[in-house]
């Protein structure tokens, strides 16, 4: 396929507001897990909670959008320039012809949460302030985003769990190769809540201590926050202003399990092929892999066999969770801006928390983040319901 | 600014289940008018092809969205294992949503593992993929009320792009109380749409989608009369008109809503 330019970029996770904050947090190594203090939640885990959420109410016009996830997504956007760039693309091309694609797992659902637990004693009915459709529902972030950035556009939600703000890329580079838009802003969110925390408590997936991907002594995820976007444009708008090039993009399904991973990285596998397949490059050709790596017995193992099998011993991979914290269905945003400043900035994402890489594997695991020009790096990002997707992503020429 | 291009599709296969509804097979001479539409319970079948282990994991919300799929499949005569599929659901399965939102508002708080895996909105199509075989790229979208048009642009973008035949699933499906109250859905109902690149040889129809700003000019309800709150209330039956000209076997053109800034317009054609 033809590149398509990232022509805009922000993030926002633990590791602070603004693309500036995670590339220092990054290359500073440091972990910005904390013993869990989200809400009541009583559980034996560390989180990667975003500072300052508190601070970034919604007010004005958009208000009724008010909850942590949208807070989270009005942080993003509000750094790094971005609501500038779309601005400009909005003029070069009209506002209806801008989409508008993000991924969420659990999008405004802390709300839904808040709604339950103060339910009307007599009726059981939720307390009237509830804003069902601009908070808790999926397509809460979609609407808000729209509206705060003045898109007119196609606007769609893709919710696949931990894979969903990756395949936003994917959806774009179809929509706009379609016709069906010139420009897409794509990206995600998801953030806090007690669904996730339990949930994963549930099936025995939280660390007790900070997550530590890739370790010999890993013992699960550690749940973090994170919101970030970004402006898609076709190859003909590659300019001195362009953070990075979409080479190709991967999409597979295990056809497995509802959530554990293909054993053997089936799905894990396939997606990587498909990726390198559409940009037409050689497995030697990739200079570095963002690894899904959530710090769980099953997820590292697995990956660790698809990649060498796709790539073979040696590649050269971290998993950055141990910084930010798995951030579920804005995982792949996040880590594919990380992608993106590595490349830009030349460095290897360390693997923050890893003490012994695990003896198994057959991958080179970047302990310590090192300078190094990367050309072209892969991400990867895979869900629950064996949602595989692998972003490729290189320096603009 | 490029002017909106027109994107064509073949359907190769369809499938339904609503009230009074219980098939593509039987329900499609009803929405034609040819036979009487009667309202009645909405029973999707067990999916047979999932293992009993799953199969007790799948919930009303799920068998619905495989049951229509299934049929799709069948009708277009493709091999389920080579298909991309896009699942749109406009809110997720509520059910299990609430039954969480319920523990956790308990002081226990014990959460199982199979409501938390049952309740991510790409349930449906993880359960599909698992019971199809398929290692296809697979989605599952939300786009509110607008999810019938958000996912079969998607689905439209993904034909053109890949030049190969791409499931659509859409369902949607009542909240218990209090859920209800705050997102009504009406009564269950769901289909399902094999699209393939338009030159593709035989199937139902040929579907064009444009998307344009601005409110639709015209906007036409389902016929019978008894059908207009189901297509009011349910975001997958906003696609019941695109159906029955479809079960008419005539060309049509029609408006779907797609935001507070557009719509689509469709093409259905022999």
């Amino acid at each position: 396929m033809k590149p398509f330019a990232i022509n805009a970029l922000c993030a926002t996770s633990a590791l602070g507001q603004g693309l500036e904050a995670t590339a220092q947090g990054l290359l500073d190594g440091r972990s910005a897990l904390r013993p869990c203090d989200f809400a009541d939640a009583a559980l034996d885990t560390y989180i990667g909670r975003a500072p300052g959420v508190g601070d970034h109410a919604i007010t004005g016009p958009l208000a009724a959008y008010d909850c942590r996830n949208n807070r989270l997504a009005q942080m993003a956007l509000d750094g790094d320039g971005f609501i500038t760039a779309v601005g400009a693309a909005v003029e070069r091309h009209g506002a209806d012809r801008v989409a508008l694609i993000v991924g969420t797992s659990t999008s405004g659902i802390r709300e839904g949460e808040k709604a339950f637990a103060h339910r009307q004693p007599e009726t059981g009915k939720l307390p009237p302030d509830f804003r069902f459709y601009e908070t808790h529902d999926h397509h809460s972030l979609a609407g808000f985003v729209q509206a705060y950035l003045g898109l007119e556009g196609p606007a769609l939600t893709v919710s696949t769990a931990c894979s969903s703000s990756a395949k936003v890329f994917a959806d774009a580079a179809q929509m706009i190769e379609a016709g069906f838009c010139d420009a897409a802003v794509v990206g995600g969110a998801d953030s806090l809540c007690l669904l996730t925390l339990y949930g994963f408590n549930s099936l025995e997936l939280l660390d007790p201590a900070p997550c530590r991907p890739n370790d010999s002594g890993r013992g699960g995820i550690s749940i973090g926050e994170a919101a970030g976007f970004a402006l898609l444009e076709r190859s003909d708008r590659i300019s001195d202003e362009t953070i990075a090039l979409v080479l190709g993009y991967g999409e597979s399904t295990d056809a497995y399990h509802m959530s554990a991973p293909h054993p053997d990285g089936l799905g894990a596998e396939l997606s990587m092929r498909a990726a390198l397949e559409r940009a037409g490059l050689k497995p030697d050709q990739v200079g570095y892999i963002n690894q899904h790596g959530t710090g769980t017995r099953q997820n590292d193992r697995a990956e660790d066999i698809a990649i060498t099998q796709v790539f073979g011993e040696g590649m050269l991979c971290s998993s950055t969770k141990g910084a930010t914290g798995h951030t579920l269905g804005a995982a792949g945003i996040l880590e594919i801006a990380i992608c993106c400043l590595a490349i830009e900035r030349g460095f290897l994402p360390g693997n923050v928390n890893l003490q012994e890489a695990d003896p198994d594997f057959r991958s080179r695991i970047v302990a310590k983040t090192e300078p190094g020009r990367i050309d072209s790096a892969l991400n990867n990002s895979f869900g629950f319901g064996g949602s595989n997707c692998s972003i490729l992503l290189g320096r603009p020429l | 600014m490029t002017a909106p291009r027109i994107l064509g599709a073949r359907i190769l296969g369809a499938g339904l289940l609503g009230p009074g509804l219980p098939s593509w097979r039987d329900g499609g001479p009803i929405l034609a008018g040819g036979e009487a539409f009667v309202p009645g319970e909405v029973e999707p079948p067990a999916p047979a092809k999932l293992t009993s282990r799953e199969r007790r994991r799948t919930s009303f919300a799920v068998r619905l969205a495989l049951a229509v799929a299934e049929e799709a499949v069948e009708g277009a005569a493709v091999d389920p294992k080579t298909l991309p599929s896009v699942f749109g659901w406009a809110h997720g399965d509520g059910a299990v949503v609430q039954k969480i939102l319920e523990v956790l508002a308990s002081s226990e708080r014990h959460v199982s593992p199979t409501s938390f895996h049952n309740s991510v909105h790409n349930v449906a199509v993880g359960y599909w993929t698992i019971m199809s075989g398929s290692h296809e790229p697979s989605s599952s979208i939300a786009a509110a009320e607008d999810t019938f048009p958000a996912g079969l642009l998607k689905a439209l973008a993904q034909v053109q792009c890949e030049q190969r035949p791409v499931l659509l699933a859409v369902c949607d499906s009542p909240f218990p109380e209090p859920l209800n109250s705050v997102c009504e859905v009406g009564a269950p109902f769901g289909f399902a749409l094999v699209l393939a690149p338009p030159d593709h040889a035989g199937g139902l129809a040929g579907l064009s989608a444009t998307y344009r700003t601005g409110a639709p000019s015209t906007l036409e309800p389902p016929s019978p009369p008894e059908l207009q709150p189901l297509w009011a209330k349910n975001p997958a039956a906003r696609a019941l008109p695109l159906l029955q000209h479809l079960a008419r076997g005539e060309a049509a053109a029609l408006q779907v809503p797609y935001g507070s800034q557009g719509h689509l317009d469709l093409l259905l054609e022999q």
